[in-house]
């Protein structure tokens, strides 16, 4: 008898055959083959088997899923809960090892290139500004010891005498003019010249000094040497490197409490304290970044286990899976996050006003931040958050209190949702098609809460997924009638968001009017507000922009996102808010517990 | 005797090659035509002015014919030149490097599992067949066909690493021993597929031998049945077990890519995702022909051993006989 599997002749021209093709041969020969040396038997399906191997796959497949929905836990204020629990004082006593979760892997450790979270929150320890942000939003001095506003246009920063790189090399005027200027070109700093837009020059009249002219008054400017794109990078050394610059063969050289010790792309970073720096010694003395494939249910597990010893990657949807650890603390402040719903006021119907008004009447929002983000977010009464107002001198609570009195508040109501319709120029309805990234399920599951509301006002609303690169490119190609996604400010000023996404000169594909909203009224207020240099007018400004967006809805922000993080119980994170990590070297705020 | 295998040799090398080059542009093209684009990777959200993004077409030519751009990677390939991978800045033969171990010993450990558990258990199953042990071993091993290794790995994530404890969650380790305890629950997660498979093959071949007639001759003869289970139904039964063997190990290498997603492991198949995400071209190129290349060694290996086991196999067209 011939062996299956051998060709006629027993050559190597070999029939070649799969391994699925001899496992189907493998299960068609047992039926036919008797074996001599057995007693013959029935040979047919073995039905409980299969019954049983089906179960288990089922099991298998279904396994992890998620657990029960937590329950009520602190409402958001902007000062800082720890849910389930209390913080321990911190010790003053050093911290040996520290070792912290990052969902995503950064690219290149190069600040020019940096604008994903995972880079943003690798770099932010080794580099800084002369400027940095503290914990309510206000600017305190780094590389600069102090900074003067000369005149509308005109800003001094007067450098810290005697500091110096991580590698021993003094920080120069020159470091800073190279860093800012490379920043501010389009063609090498891509990301972020769009934050030196009203920059006319920077130059050191001397020494120790460095003078910033704009070409118009700019209120936002002052933020930017203390964001990301005014970090200070050491000028030789990113000359040498200007291929690898972030590699792991030449990482970025800062002026920040902590240097980059040993760097495996997408595995993890090691960073120790930087002997030069200017402040205080941190109390960690060796600070592990632990990069993980994606955030969420790996950094849970590894924390569980105490392979991490934190976090900051929690987010309200899955916050209720990190309250009741024993050896964990979850806390929540605020932040400069928020959900967002964008129309394309370009595109029918959603150039009549009605139709923007209904569909967002139609969404409850309160059982939203209640089902699905577990209490962790403040219903929006108004554009930023009200702590974002410290900037133009303004109370957070004060801010509240002028958001509910003069602002229009679309609380959830089907009748006022019908009324609109029937006004507007499609009132039998209409249909949309809607989309959301394949990693967030959560916006998934907003989709599928409105659709039946959305249904009772005659609107269709299809739901489709899509990669993540294809649901940001399809907002900036404007390929949208109704989008809702996550936004956020880069720095905490009240006119941060609104500024960039309402403009219509920005209402082309490289900007980010994404409503494509075009009202020369409001770019005339837009432009005063920027520009005017008295807080309490400038206040008064940015009351009306927000008004006249809140009329208008070419944007509403759904509500605002608390900030979390979880961190081991035997150490503290002092002064937690929801942009340390973006801003500032966030390696400081960690102490052991007392 | 040695110009038949100098002949053959150069043969299989050649087609190698050839099939090397037709994958490279295949992949390329690929690349090409899936949606998003490089300019969204490096700019980003927010980064998107028109001197932006015509800075960085430039400086990558992506405004230069395909074929020019499939030209400029392929002079820079045949001297073994890479480029440098456009998310990280590291260079790919060194990123390829550096991650090349974790996944060669989780392939490798999987495979030594698959073969020290699946052969024997097939054995096992053959030889006790229609009994409860072989009706056990079916089901298992449909179980297994059917488990992909992500969920699997899942699963076992949660048993032994978190509720259980007995191995880490996540990562590679440092040192040798820390690293094969690490990569454990990896590497059984990637088995369990291919060991159901290479169990169902060795069972129905072994069958197969042990129902022929010099089974029934040698054993009236007095051998025992260990000897012919080994000596001679087990070696007539390597072929097809050799064939699925080297399909398997090929499979391990493109396998670990969800492996190593789960585990969050830093090898080839998580950099394989991360570069095609990020539409890292370099890197994508360079990580596809290294495992190309590693897969058509291994199937020509496999086709080698044949001759070794099978006396009737010659090399070539020739005829034995």
């Amino acid at each position: 008898m011939r062996s299956a599997g051998l060709g006629e002749r027993g050559t190597l021209d070999i029939r070649r055959v799969s391994a699925y093709d001899l496992l189907i041969q493998s299960l068609e020969e047992e039926e036919q083959v008797s074996d001599v040396t057995e007693p013959l038997r029935r040979r047919g399906l073995r039905p409980a088997s299969a019954i049983a191997a089906l179960c288990c796959g089922l099991a298998l497949v279904a396994c992890g899923g998620s657990s029960s929905g937590g329950g009520g836990t602190s409402s958001g204020t902007s000062s800082v809960q720890v849910i389930g629990g209390k913080q321990a004082a911190p010790s003053s006593a050093p911290v040996k090892s520290v070792t912290w979760g990052i969902g995503g892997t950064p690219q290149a450790l190069n600040a020019f290139q940096a604008y994903d979270i995972p880079t943003i929150e690798s770099l932010s320890n080794i580099q800084e500004g002369l400027l940095t942000l503290d914990g309510q939003g206000r600017l305190q001095p780094a590389l600069a010891d102090s900074w003067k506003q000369v005149d509308p246009v005109t800003y001094t920063y007067h450098l810290r005498p005697g500091i110096k790189f991580s590698d021993g090399k003094p920080v120069t005027a020159q470091d800073v003019i190279f860093s800012m200027d490379y920043s501010k070109n389009p063609k090498t700093g891509a990301t972020n010249s769009g934050f030196y837009g009203s920059v006319q020059s920077i130059t050191s009249p001397s020494p120790d000094e460095i003078l910033v002219k704009l070409k118009h008054p700019d209120a936002m400017w002052k933020f930017i040497p203390a964001h990301r794109a005014g970090w200070v990078t050491e000028k030789a050394y990113a000359l040498a490197h200007p291929k690898d610059l972030g590699s792991p063969t030449a990482p970025s050289i800062g002026t920040g409490p902590y240097k980059v010790a040993e760097f495996v792309p997408d595995d993890h970073l090691t960073l120790v304290a930087n002997p030069y720096f200017w402040g205080p010694k941190p109390a960690v003395q060796k600070l592990t970044l632990r990069y993980f494939s994606e955030a969420g249910t790996q950094e849970l597990i590894a924390a569980k286990t105490g392979a991490i010893d934190g976090t900051f990657d929690v987010t309200p949807v899955d916050v209720n899976q990190w309250e009741h650890n024993p050896n964990l603390n979850v806390l929540s402040g605020s932040s400069t996050q928020f959900d967002q719903l964008v129309f394309n006021t370009a595109r029918k119907p959603f150039d009549d006003v009605h139709v923007r008004r209904a569909v967002l009447y139609s969404l409850d929002r309160p059982a939203l931040i209640r089902g699905l983000l577990h209490g962790q977010a403040r219903f929006a009464t108004g554009w930023t958050q009200p702590e974002t107002w410290l900037s133009v001198g303004v109370s957070a609570a004060e801010a509240q209190h002028r958001y509910d009195t003069e602002l229009p508040q679309y609380q959830f109501s089907m009748a006022k949702a019908k009324a609109e319709l029937a006004q507007s120029s499609v009132p039998h309805g209409f249909s949309v098609t809607m989309t959301y990234p394949a990693s967030s399920t959560y916006l998934a599951k907003i989709l599928e809460a409105w659709q039946p509301n959305l249904a009772q006002l005659g609107i269709h609303l299809t739901i489709k997924e899509q990669a993540v690169s294809q649901f940001y490119t399809g907002l900036t190609n404007r390929d949208f009638g109704i989008f809702v996604g996550p936004s956020g400010l880069d720095y905490p000023d009240v006119m941060d968001n609104p500024y960039f996404t309402l403009q219509s000169r920005y209402a082309n594909p490289a900007g980010f009017n994404y409503a494509n909203y075009r009202d020369p009224a409001m770019d005339r207020v837009l432009d005063a507000a920027v520009r005017e240099v008295n807080l309490a007018k400038r206040a008064d400004l940015s009351m009306q922009v927000i008004k006249m967006t809140a009329d208008a809805l070419p944007y509403q922000s759904l509500w605002w996102d608390n900030g979390l993080m979880a961190i081991n119980t035997r150490l503290v994170f002092t002064d937690w808010n929801g942009w340390i990590q973006f801003n500032a070297p966030w390696g400081l705020a960690i102490k052991g517990a007392s | 005797m040695s110009r038949n295998w100098t002949r053959y040799i150069a043969k299989r090398m050649t087609a190698l090659v050839c099939l090397v080059f037709v994958i490279s542009l295949g992949t390329y093209s690929l690349m090409a035509l899936a949606p998003g684009s490089l300019v969204d990777s490096l700019l980003g959200p927010r980064g998107r002015t028109p001197e932006a993004v015509a800075a960085v077409r430039q400086e990558y030519h992506l405004n230069d014919p395909f074929l020019v751009r499939y030209g400029e990677w392929l002079g820079g390939a045949v001297r073994f030149d890479f480029g440098n991978s456009v998310r990280t800045d590291e260079s790919v033969a060194s990123g390829i490097e550096q991650r090349a171990g974790v996944t060669v010993t989780l392939a490798l450990m999987a495979f030594a599992m698959v073969l020290l558990v699946g052969v024997p258990l097939g054995m096992l199953a053959a030889t006790r067949k229609g009994g409860a042990l072989d009706g056990g071993v079916v089901s298992l091993t449909t179980v297994g066909v059917s488990a992909p290794p992500f969920a699997s790995g899942v699963v076992l994530l949660y048993l032994f690493a978190v509720v259980l404890g007995w191995f880490p969650p996540f990562g590679a380790g440092q040192g040798f021993l820390d690293r094969l305890w690490h990569l454990t629950l990896p590497a059984v997660a990637l088995a369990l597929t291919a060991a159901a498979i290479v169990v169902r093959v060795t069972r129905s071949t072994l069958i197969r031998e042990l129902s022929q007639d010099y089974v029934v001759f040698a054993r009236a003869r007095g051998i025992s049945r260990r000897e012919v289970l080994t000596r001679y139904a087990l070696r007539n039964a390597l072929v097809p077990i050799v064939t699925v063997s080297g399909l398997v190990l090929g499979y391990m290498v493109g396998g670990a890519v969800l492996v190593e997603i789960a585990f969050s492991l830093p090898g080839l198949g998580s950099f394989l995702v991360d570069s095609i995400q990020y539409k890292d071209l370099p890197a994508v190129q360079g990580v596809v022909i290294v495992i190309a290349v590693f897969i058509l060694l291994v199937n020509f290996l496999t086709d080698l051993l044949y001759v070794v086991i099978d006396p009737r196999i010659r090399l070539g067209g020739e005829v034995d006989g």
